[in-house]
């Protein structure tokens, strides 16, 4: 069931939370809200599931108007951020409710039930009430009782954020597997880039109500668009450049060499984990000699501040991992780069 | 599994009401109930006092406002009260000091036992300071004292012990609510203790001591119970009414006077509300809750104070307790249980009365404050606002002014609910209205703590707001409920001032019963009248405390 959103419009107050939002939701993917708290992705989802009232625009899954469905009737199945099992009901009250209140009949609704828990293998917690269960058990029983009514879609807002960081990681490869098995269109709202990484199919970046950029989670990491993406994402030198008479880009005193995406762009961005850091120039397209100013030793992977004789305004971020060589401050260094990894951003 | 996607079933269609019509029609039922139950009642108050024997105008209030003795009676009233909301706020802030600041011992004990004052009928502090310090109280009568207490000394002796729980529990709260971080840095700066009381303790309990003195200074000032009881020729704005309406049948001049009596109540309680509101903002979420040091010699003066304390509020409940177990109180000390046998008139019917009225005004109580908070938090309608307006109006109403409202309404055959006048179910419903503030602020604080979000899943999950009320809020809440119907329960025992005028000799209730009885002298007979409320409620407690504790509900509170 693909979702099409189109002209969404919603305002708080004063405060435009979405301003004449679009976007196609596609069928059985799995989708990620991205954005910094206060950007519009929980507002965009609670519209979705019909929580709040947009102003303007329309919600149609397969060509069906849901703008003026309720949300009881909607039939989407939804997973809150924490505690939003009902803490009266055992684990496999809380799954037959959604079944008790569309009218399935009594054998079938336990029966369903107990395959939903032995989805999250939890049957076993079948008559524990939430307060007897971790939030990690809590949060799969949450995921069970939202998938039970067989929902056209299924919402999930920041379903992993109150979860230690272990149980969260295990969470996410499961929810995921649970995703593709059933095949469920899901939209998940996160504020943490590498849950979205990981998790989706469809990343769709959002900013003070619009979309930044939707795409893959390769191509928001390896391509973002412009600069609050590049920031958001993480990790990411910006570098300010010039434009010569004859076309070439100048990074300070020296000419760099980048791919087509790059032209005419006045901001570019490298990661950098793409720079590759040499005591003489590597043959990879771009060279620049600079002095190390910062070593920062975090564990796995060391981060090294270079100072580039070109530009001496403008430091960049290498990554390097494996301690095989650490260059110390005041080393001078050679930083190697592909044109391919330079991106262009829009501001 | 995988038919997930491709045959998703239907949502199944059943009839329902829809939720809004839905919420419309409760919500405009709560609103008739409150309008024809509360400002009903008190727009005839107003109306009332405006009809005098010749018609329209402002006779009543000419007469009344040129006599000199209203201005003597306001006089009275506003000595009475100020001078008791001083002794109460400065006895009660020292108690709460000792209890919330010090490491006096046996505090469950001395926090209970200041409380006996709300689980007995409102005039007993008069009634046991009588039997103390009266005319042929222990005190004159056996130890050669000489005691005049009748008067305006009794009268402000007994509110101060009638207010002092009101005004301990809010004190106790402000002075639990403290920042450690401000005494460590006065101490390491080198304040000493009084200094450090002074620039720190009074001015973060402020808020709590100016709630504190409105609230007592509107309980003396509209109390009936221990003026017209310990008074004697002392009159005061309560007394008045009661003597103009009941002695005298002037509806219109008592109207006038329960004017009077509404106005500072009604200021004192809004001002008392702006300010509870502050009290909050000073505690952030940073703030560390103080440890008490260990000081012997503070601990000895403020154990010799609370103890001293303690001892005259056990004092008051246990001479009413002696007197009606001897044959003649104070001339025939002889242990009797004859006046437990209740041959007066009704015999010991008004306490069965009392029992039946208090019930059912926890049971309705309980349904109308809930429906009204529901109402109130839950549904969007228009109404929401009226609503939650008038469910909190009655903190600021007297009971008496609300009574006398009642009378006024329900006794004219104009009004169609007149059939209802002189019947159990009005002093029920008068009941459940004049308490009706205090249990619904508790209801809704417990709506708002439950999580938004419950509302929201069951709803994802297909559920009506009926479904979710029944099959998940009202099991959460329940507990709470209980204590908003033990609440119901213990002030429809006790209270006096606001059925005073309701009642007929075939729905006599208890607390009144010791009112008549003790008018008449029949004093050991009111006194076993008193304690046996007093074990009733005492019961109703220790029951309600066994089910929540069976019920695994250890943290509802019960005394309010």
């Amino acid at each position: 069931m693909a979702l099409q959103i189109e002209g969404l419009t919603k305002s708080f107050g004063k405060v435009k939370a979405l301003s004449d939002l679009t976007l196609t939701i596609p069928e059985s993917s799995f989708t990620c809200f991205l954005g910094p708290s206060g950007c519009g992705k929980t507002t965009l989802l609670r519209v979705i599931a019909g929580l709040e009232v947009a102003e303007e625009g329309s919600i149609r899954l397969s060509d069906r108007d849901m703008s003026r469905t309720p949300p009881a009737e909607r039939n989407f199945g939804m997973v809150f951020q924490s505690y939003s099992l009902f803490p009266n009901l055992t684990a496999l009250q809380n799954v037959l409710y959604g079944l008790e209140c569309r009218g399935w009949a009594k054998p079938e609704r336990t029966s369903r039930a107990m395959e939903m828990l032995d989805l999250v293998q939890l049957a076993d917690q079948a008559h524990k009430l939430p307060s007897q269960m971790s939030g990690g058990q809590q949060q799969r029983v949450a995921i069970a009782r939202a998938l039970a009514p067989r929902p056209t879609l299924l919402l999930l807002d920041e379903p992993l954020s109150a979860l230690d960081a272990n149980v969260r990681a295990e969470l996410r490869g499961e929810f995921r597997s649970i995703q593709k098995e059933l095949a469920i269109t899901t939209i998940m709202v996160t504020h943490d880039q590498s849950e979205a990484l990981e998790m989706a199919d469809r990343i769709v970046v959002l900013n003070g109500g619009r979309i930044e950029q939707v795409g893959s989670p390769f191509e928001i990491y390896t391509h973002p668009k412009n600069r609050f993406v590049a920031d958001f994402i993480g990790n990411f030198n910006v570098m300010q450049v010039g434009v010569a008479a004859n076309g070439a880009i100048e990074f300070g005193s020296q000419t760099l060499t980048a791919g087509p995406d790059a032209e005419g762009m006045d901001l570019l961005g490298i990661r950098p984990e793409a720079i590759s850091i040499s005591p003489e120039p590597l043959d990879m397209g771009n060279a620049l000699f600079g002095e190390v100013t910062k070593v920062r030793f975090l564990g796995n992977i060391q981060v090294l501040t270079v100072r580039p004789d070109c530009a001496p305004d403008q430091p960049l971020d290498v990554q390097l991992h494996g301690p095989e060589y650490i260059p110390q401050p005041r080393d001078r260094v050679c930083l190697n780069f592909g044109a391919e990894s330079l991106c262009g951003l829009s501001q | 599994m995988t038919d997930q996607a491709v045959a998703p079933t239907p949502p199944v269609r059943r009839f329902r009401i829809g939720d809004r019509s839905f919420a419309l029609v409760v919500s405009i039922a709560v609103l008739v109930m409150m309008i024809l139950f509360l400002v009903i009642p008190v727009a005839s108050i107003l109306l009332r006092s405006f009809v005098g024997e010749t018609g329209w105008g402002l006779e009543n209030y000419t007469e009344t406002l040129q006599s000199g003795r209203v201005w003597e009676l306001v006089g009275n009233s506003l000595a009475v009260a100020v001078l008791t909301t001083i002794l109460s706020l400065s006895l009660a802030y020292t108690y709460a000091y000792a209890i919330q600041r010090t490491h006096v011992v046996f505090k469950g004990f001395l926090r209970l036992v200041v409380m006996t004052p709300l689980f007995a009928p409102s005039l007993v502090q008069a009634q046991g300071l009588i039997f103390l310090f009266g005319r042929n109280g222990a005190f004159n009568r056996f130890l050669g004292f000489d005691f005049d207490i009748y008067g305006f000394w009794g009268i402000v002796l007994a509110d101060v012990l009638y207010t002092f729980p009101y005004a301990f529990l809010i004190l106790s709260a402000a002075l639990a609510a403290s920042d450690a971080r401000l005494y460590e840095g006065a101490v390491v700066m080198g304040a000493k203790p009084f200094r450090i009381f002074r620039t720190i303790t009074l001015p973060s309990t402020r808020y709590g001591i100016a709630a504190a003195g409105f609230v007592v200074f509107s309980l003396t000032i509209t109390d009936f119970g221990n003026a017209i009881v310990i008074g004697g020729d002392f009159n005061v704005l309560a007394t008045e009414i009661y003597n103009k309406v009941i002695g005298q049948g002037k509806f219109g001049l008592g109207a006038v006077i329960g004017v009077l009596l509404l106005a500072p109540a009604v200021i004192s309680k809004l001002l008392e509300r702006r300010i509870a509101k502050r009290q909050h903002a000073l505690i952030t979420d940073q703030s560390k809750p103080l440890t008490v040091r260990d000081n012997r010699r503070r601990d000895l003066v403020f154990g010799l104070y609370t103890y001293a304390v303690a001892c005259v509020f056990m004092a008051v409940p246990l001479i009413v307790l002696l007197a009606s177990l001897v044959k003649l109180w104070p001339y025939n000390l002889a242990f009797s249980l004859k006046h437990y046998s209740f041959d007066v008139q009704n015999g010991a019917q008004p306490l069965w009365n009392s029992i039946g009225v208090a019930f059912a005004t926890a049971i309705f109580g309980v349904i109308l404050v809930t429906v009204a908070a529901i109402v109130s938090q839950k549904f969007r309608t228009p109404l929401r606002g009226p609503i939650s307006f008038l469910a909190i109006l009655p903190t600021s109403i007297p009971g008496m002014v609300l009574g006398l409202g009642y009378v006024l309404a329900f006794n004219s055959t104009a009004n169609p609910l007149n059939v209802l006048y002189g019947t159990f179910p009005l002093i029920v419903l008068l009941y459940v209205y004049y308490n009706h503030a205090q249990g619904f602020l508790i209801a809704t604080t417990s709506l708002k703590q439950i999580s938004a979000t419950f509302d929201e899943a069951s709803t994802m999950l297909g559920g009506s707001q009926l479904r979710t009320l029944f099959r998940v809020t009202l099991p959460i809440l329940w507990p709470t409920l209980f204590g908003v119907g033990v609440f119901f329960f213990m002030r429809a025992m006790v209270s006096l001032s606001a059925v005073i005028f309701l009642i007929t000799p075939q729905t006599q209730v208890a607390a009144v019963s010791v009112l008549q009885l003790s008018d008449r002298g029949a004093n050991n007979q009111a006194a076993a009248f008193s304690v046996c409320i007093m074990l009733i409620v005492l019961g109703a407690l220790l029951l309600a405390r066994c089910v929540l504790w069976l019920a695994g509900a250890r943290h509802v509170s019960l005394i309010r």
